[in-house]
């Protein structure tokens, strides 16, 4: 006996369904676009190099390089050595910047995860229950919006705790607003489809229909959203740690350039601040090169935000 | 509901995150770990000057008092003095507002009109030329604003010498007030860096929105009703196709105005420029809260205001919309 589905769940799929549907729909898309495989090529060469930088990196990039006459090995040019040249305090550029991949990549995937779960939350639940609720949840999303995030940032890092943790967790509290407006009008007009209608006359709960019928219609929107915010908030991350407000515990490329530019150094070493940013841009070009390319195909309704 | 009531509803609603984010930076300002006095007053300082900031500053007052004291003085915009500068806040950071709003200012006024009519033009053009403005547009958004400040001071600043490498005009040169000052020769010399540093990176958004929202107009049938009247390409482009896209550029404008303000904020720091964002981060850095606090409000209202004006804007452009 075949089982009937009478809540409409097939007409979404199932979640699992979606969400495996989900992971190889990317895929396909990128595949034979040109500018979609150069963005997941590179990403995943970064990848690779932020698990395994630590590793191949020549020296420990914390180690200050002492010269053959005792003197410090400060802001030398490339050699055989030192590829990329030293720093101001002797140490090796080209192991900052292998190490600080993990870092760059640290900040962008969990703020996007914060972002995009709790963007996709407020969205789903405004959409869906209008109301009082959408009220609530709309003002406080436009009262985020009125906050700037660089000096926010700053200043919330000041007063708590200069670390990766805090750095994460404001990004994120921060940066779901777009995702979550998106998400709530993508909702309103969901909800006038047939399929959640009747989803609704025949008694499925909320939960439910939010979770079965809403939820798998939206992800493709929370995944572009996850491409963005990694994007946004290795930029952001970067200028809070060049402007000094950065995790003094951790190798980042904002905090190289923050180091060169407050030794004075951007003269003598430039290549301690071009290659830093270079990185940067390599590592948030493919992510939105990725969405950019997910969103014409997938949902070319979308006016991105890269 | 009509659009005045819309109208003032938003502006109500934008009174009320004021508010709110005034609240936060209290909340914030009273996190701090230990003593917040302990922070604030160097114990450098006489014992008895200490006590006399302390109670200049309602440090020693209870936690409801000092609320009450702050909220009224961002109500009346009246801050107290510095505590590094001998100078009321409100003082300080007046003189740094033009600053700040005409360096931002001319960024996303150039940044409009090269992105707008670029994006019309890649999507109007398409192929090869559409490619290229792409990606480069891409590339532009990813580039941090800091870094390409620091690469222009590298290069035209400090190489070149073509450009000063900060402040907003030559240490000898004396005005007889600000218009003088901002139509000179000197000052205009002085903002072409900081502004090419911005611009990149803030016309990358309209850019890549005008280009999406013509493809999509062009398909659409009052385009090719044109074409058939024979209306000429050019006018078909300007009147009808790029006019018409316009309107998610107005809404979207505060996404770019968020964006300026760190771009702004990150500029004034590189290039000296005396402006409210570099305040911020120096008030920040010296422990210096009355200017911190006060600094970090009037850029949220910048960042607010410019919300605000977005949905009037909306309104007076979409005659569509509906007030809801």
């Amino acid at each position: 006996m075949s089982t009937i589905p009478i809540d409409g769940d097939t007409r979404a799929g199932s979640l699992l369904d979606s969400l495996s549907e989900l992971a190889m729909r990317p895929y396909r898309i990128l595949r034979g676009n040109r500018m979609g495989e150069v963005g997941l090529v590179i990403l995943l060469g970064l990848l690779v190099l932020a698990m395994i930088g630590p590793a191949i990196a020549p020296y420990d990039p914390a180690t200050k390089d002492i010269n053959e006459d005792g003197t410090l090995a400060s802001n030398e040019g490339p050699s055989a050595e030192h590829p990329l040249g030293t720093t101001r305090y002797g140490r090796d550029v080209l192991s900052q910047l292998l190490v600080g991949t993990r870092s760059a990549l640290l900040v962008g995937f969990l703020t996007a995860t914060i972002v995009v779960v709790t963007g996709t939350t407020v969205g789903l639940t405004a959409g869906y229950y209008g109301g009082w609720v959408d009220s609530i949840l709309m003002r406080i999303t436009d009262i985020v919006y009125g906050i700037p995030i660089l000096p926010f940032a700053i200043i919330v890092l000041t007063m708590l705790e200069r670390s990766i943790f805090w750095i994460i967790f404001m990004l994120g509290l921060i940066y779901w607003r777009n995702c979550a407006r998106i998400i709530r009008s993508e909702v309103l007009s969901l909800k006038e489809n047939e399929f959640v209608q009747s989803a609704e006359t025949t008694g499925a709960s909320a939960p439910r229909i939010i979770v079965k019928q809403l939820l798998p219609n939206v992800l493709p929107i929370s995944f572009l959203y996850f491409a963005f915010a990694t994007g946004w908030s290795i930029v952001t991350a970067a200028s809070i740690a060049f402007l000094g407000f950065g995790d003094p515990t951790r190798v980042s490329w904002g905090r190289m350039m923050f180091a060169a530019w407050n030794t004075n150094s951007v003269l003598q070493q430039p290549l301690w601040v071009a290659m830093p940013g270079l990185m940067i841009i390599l590592t948030v070009a493919s992510v939105y090169f990725i969405g950019r390319t997910y969103e014409q195909v997938a949902n070319p309704r979308l006016q991105g935000d890269s | 509901m009509g659009a005045k009531g819309y109208i003032a509803r938003r502006a109500a609603q934008s009174v009320v995150t004021i508010f709110v984010v005034a609240v936060l930076m209290f909340v914030l300002f009273r996190l701090m770990p230990g003593d917040p006095t302990a922070v604030a007053l160097s114990p450098a300082l006489d014992e008895s000057v200490q006590q006399e900031m302390a109670r200049q500053y309602g440090l020693n007052q209870p936690l409801h008092i000092q609320f009450i004291r702050y909220m009224a003085s961002v109500v009346t915009l009246d801050f107290g003095y510095s505590f590094f500068q001998n100078e009321p806040v409100r003082d300080i950071l007046m003189r740094r507002i033009g600053n700040t709003l005409l360096l931002m200012g001319t960024g996303l006024l150039l940044a409009y009109a090269f992105g707008t009519s670029i994006g019309a033009l890649a999507a109007w053009k398409r192929g090869s030329f559409d490619t290229r403005v792409l990606v480069s547009a891409v590339l532009f958004r990813s580039t941090p604003v800091f870094w390409l400040a620091l690469v222009l001071l590298y290069v035209f600043g400090f190489h070149l010498e073509w450009f000063p490498i900060g402040h907003m005009v030559d240490a000898e040169a004396t005005y007889s007030g600000f218009l003088d000052k901002v139509f000179s020769v000197d000052f205009l010399h002085h903002l072409v860096l900081p502004v090419l540093s911005t611009v990149p990176f803030y016309m990358a958004y309209p850019l890549l929105l005008m280009r999406t929202t013509m493809l999509r107009i062009e398909g659409e049938d009052f385009i090719t009703m044109a074409h058939a009247k024979g209306v000429r390409d050019r006018d078909v482009f300007a009147k009808h196709a790029a006019r018409n896209s316009l309107l998610p550029i107005v809404t979207t404008a505060p996404i770019v105005v968020g964006l300026a303000v760190a771009g702004n904020v990150l500029v004034e720091t590189i290039y000296s420029w005396p402006g409210v964002g570099r305040t911020l981060v120096q008030a920040v850095l010296q422990s210096d809260y009355p200017l911190a606090q006060a600094a970090f409000l009037m850029i949220a209202v910048i960042v607010i205001v410019g919300n605000f004006v977005a949905d009037l804007l909306y309104t007076v452009i979409d005659p569509r919309i509906t007030y809801d």
